[in-house]
């Protein structure tokens, strides 16, 4: 599944479950994600229903420093928000976070 | 009008893969499936907007100078990724991890610089203990890049 099989709304469900985000206000909205109560990536949700457009999906993909493999694990759910956490802590132990 | 199949890999196909015209030259072409079929080529390829691609068709990097509001100016430019696709036009400043989408690159400039404008509302006044290390980067690099709040 390519990413441009995803709708807004499947992706915004993934990110509110499975990494607590927030999103509200503005056109764009942006929540953080938060790990031992230090803000560390934001993230920004694009407004609306439908399809995610390729460029807007890719963006996303890279604010939540995910690869393209486990993005798509992320929405369609075999990536659990332990799982997450796991890659998130991982990259934050080699300093790239 | 008389096509001749190609044979394909040495043996005639019964089922033509590629047709050509016998002995016309391009300017007699005049099939407009054929035409449509070309044009469609090279849209699609020539320009990068296929259906099911995800790459821009084209990437433009540009400097911006001013952030489109009266209580913050630059101190320096900060340098903006503009990505077309068929359907958005997607600004970036990888840097500092924001994005806008928007139809037009005009709209898609004017998104990111309150993208830009909004991040660091939110960050200026957070203590820098209550920020991970990405986060604290990019303020860092605003705080240079910002250069001063003027009354509105």
């Amino acid at each position: 599944m390519s990413l441009l099989n995803f709708t807004k709304q499947q992706l915004a469900s993934a990110l509110a479950r499975k990494l607590g985000l927030d999103f509200r206000g503005g056109k764009e909205r942006n929540a953080w994600f938060e790990l031992d109560g230090k803000r560390i990536l934001r993230v920004t949700m694009p407004k609306g229903r439908g399809p995610l457009p390729p460029g807007t999906a890719r963006a996303i993909q890279d604010q939540v420093k995910l690869s393209t493999h486990e993005y798509t694990e992320l929405i369609r759910c075999p990536l659990k928000g332990k799982d997450y956490e796991a890659i998130i802590r991982e990259k934050m132990q080699r300093d790239l976070l | 009008m008389p096509f001749t199949p190609l044979s394909v890999g040495g043996r005639r196909t019964s089922q033509p893969v590629i047709s050509v015209k016998s002995s016309t030259a391009l300017d007699d072409l005049t099939d407009k499936r054929i035409q449509s079929v070309l044009v469609r080529f090279f849209v699609v390829h020539g320009l990068g907007f296929g259906t099911g691609g995800t790459e821009p068709a084209f990437v433009r990097s540009v400097p911006i100078h001013d952030l489109n509001t009266d209580a913050l100016d630059l101190a320096e430019p900060i340098q903006v990724e503009i990505e077309h696709y068929a359907e958005e036009v997607v600004s970036k400043v990888p840097e500092l991890d924001l994005w806008a989408s928007e139809p037009t690159e005009s709209e898609a400039l004017l998104s990111i610089k309150k993208a830009i404008s909004d991040l660091w509302q939110e960050l200026r006044d957070e203590p820098e203990s209550k920020l991970g290390a990405l986060p604290r980067m990019w303020k860092r690099i605003l705080g240079k890049k910002i250069k001063a709040s003027v009354a509105a």
